[in-house]
């Protein structure tokens, strides 16, 4: 398959270059930090309160993730040799975004290591279910953030603009819902129903709800689908 | 094998490329001629499916390059002028990379990498770093890449620049010996390379095809007049004893013949030869004859007066 063989060598790519190595540092420092605060204030902690903080985290840590997937074959030019492989487009797009998925997928994985923590210290009174939910629901908004900077890195060939344009347009998808207070009725639900958070509230509580899961599969396909169309673009006469 | 037909390529008001039509053969090597900016590259870029033609048509091996684009990628390999690679890899996972793209298994891989690896002479730096291999190096990676699926049609754009004398040879001779099984479209402004490589050419200039022959055909068909070479001992003046002699348009002191006696090129109409009666005049003169030879039109003062006339067109 050309997409993982694409994905292969963007994952790859990406451990060769030092963005890897900063963005897994300073992920686990911060959230190392993090963790010694909110325990340090709270016996109890409510492992959904680490969700919240692992979906903040997110916004900042995204968009550095995904800057370079296509804005870097851009500058350097071998878009050019890339596209004028018997490569489709899509399969770029889709190769460039899981390579970005793997190692967001990494810093995940990262993380369990708190819910270890939590785990042997209730000595089995912890419910495990909401944090496998709050995981999907991780999984499923980096998707999103991830497809929204895969986008944003096709359209230009500067990495720093890529990740500034990916940052405020993951941010806005994050706070629209407080925007929303503002507001009444109909604009409220709107502006909830488009946010993350409101999505992603539901998983970090322990629901699983199939309208929530296709919020982020559409948004994911949404972004993918006119990183596409930016690829395509350059052979529009 | 390749027909590109009335090709326009328009970017906004300018026009990169206008009405370009030639064909390629199976197994022959043309030469894409052009200054700097002619629309070379474009043309090429259309070629390979990396942009699409504003108007006009091509198609590789039968194939549109709009419509069927993806059997006509399967079928090119491609040097992009400057050579564009992945810096931080080896040329071996490069080519591993691309050979898997194309679907090539990994026996054929290795074989064929093995194999473009020594015809391109990299094989001492394939696990190196790309980044760190000089241009040359790197110019060759590129067209290891080109070649590494062994296409029925190669396109290079300026595959010897950056390469040393040496190594300019050698991937010429390479090159030349693609032809026959392979289809090659070469693009250079080093007008040498052409008469060396190609068996045809095609010159371009501000975006259209000005002329398209064979090197030598092109060189015969465009001389204007034919020239001689007269070189004479003795103070009276050539000049006034050929320019009665018929045929004979001008007389010319070449200030770079050195040697003894004074040079002289002498312009005549095409088809004249007036060679036996400049003989005849000169020996009948007060000078001594030293040296008379004609002299033949090179394909690099064609290329200067195929472009210049064309902007002068133009201005």
């Amino acid at each position: 398959m050309r997409v993982f063989v694409i994905a292969g060598r963007e994952l790859k790519a990406l451990f060769l270059s030092p963005i890897a190595y900063i963005v897994l540092a300073l992920y686990f420092g911060i959230m190392g930090l993090v963790w010694l605060i909110v325990t340090a204030q709270q016996v109890q902690v409510e492992y959904r309160l680490m969700a919240h903080e692992l979906h903040v985290f997110a916004l900042f840590f995204i968009p550095a993730i995904s800057m370079r997937a296509l804005a870097d074959e851009r500058r350097t030019r071998t878009l050019e040799l890339l596209v004028t492989q018997p490569v489709r487009d899509w399969e770029i797009v889709v190769g460039k975004w899981l390579a970005c998925m793997g190692l967001y997928v990494v810093m995940l994985l990262g993380s369990l290591q708190f819910w270890a923590h939590l785990h042997v210290w209730s000595e089995g009174s912890m419910d495990d279910l909401p944090v496998l939910s709050a995981y999907l629901g991780l999984v499923l908004v980096g998707m999103m953030y991830l497809a929204i900077g895969t986008f944003f890195s096709s359209i230009t060939e500067n990495q720093v603009v890529a990740a500034l344009l990916t940052f405020t347009v993951i941010v806005a998808f994050y706070f629209v819902r407080a925007l929303g207070s503002v507001g009444t009725g109909e604009l409220q639900d709107i502006l909830m129903q488009v946010s993350t958070t409101y999505h992603f509230d539901e998983f970090a509580r322990g629901i699983v709800d199939t309208g929530h899961i296709v919020y982020f599969a559409l948004g994911t396909f949404l972004f993918l689908f006119m990183s596409v169309r930016t690829l395509e673009s350059r052979s529009w006469g | 094998m390749i027909e590109v037909e009335s090709l326009t390529k328009r970017y906004g008001e300018f026009e990169a490329v206008r009405d370009v039509s030639f064909e390629v053969e199976k197994g022959e090597i043309l030469g894409f001629l052009g200054p700097n900016g002619a629309g070379k590259t474009t043309t090429l870029r259309i070629l390979t499916c990396f942009m699409g033609p504003t108007s006009g048509r091509a198609s590789i091996a039968g194939f549109d390059v709009v419509e069927e684009s993806m059997q006509v990628r399967s079928r090119i390999g491609y040097l992009p002028e400057q050579v564009p690679l992945y810096r931080e890899m080896t040329p071996r996972a490069l080519l591993h990379f691309y050979g898997k793209l194309r679907g090539m298994n990994k026996p054929d891989r290795v074989e064929r990498i093995d194999e473009v690896a020594r015809t391109t002479a990299i094989d001492d730096v394939l696990d190196k770093a790309i980044g760190k291999l000089s241009k040359g190096y790197r110019q060759r990676v590129g067209l290891a890449q080109a070649m590494l699926h062994d296409p029925e049609v190669l396109i290079l754009d300026e595959p010897t620049v950056g390469l040393d004398p040496r190594q300019i040879a050698d991937t010429r001779s390479v090159i030349k010996e693609l032809a026959g099984d392979h289809t090659v479209i070469l693009s250079t402004h080093i007008l040498p390379e052409v008469s060396m490589t190609c068996e045809r050419v095609a010159i371009i200039s501000e975006g259209r095809i000005v002329a398209k022959d064979t090197p030598d055909a092109l060189v015969n068909s465009m001389a204007k007049h034919e020239r001689t070479f007269v070189r004479v001992r003795g103070d009276g003046s050539l000049e006034r004893i050929l320019e009665p002699v018929a045929g004979v348009s001008a007389v010319k002191v070449d200030r770079t013949a050195g040697g003894e006696g004074r040079g002289f090129i002498v312009e005549s109409e095409v088809g004249s030869d007036p060679r036996p009666r400049i003989a005849e005049t000169v020996v009948g003169s007060d000078l001594d004859l030293l040296e008379l030879r004609p002299l033949a039109m090179s394909l690099e003062e064609i290329f200067v007066e195929l472009t210049t006339v064309e902007e002068g067109v133009e201005a």
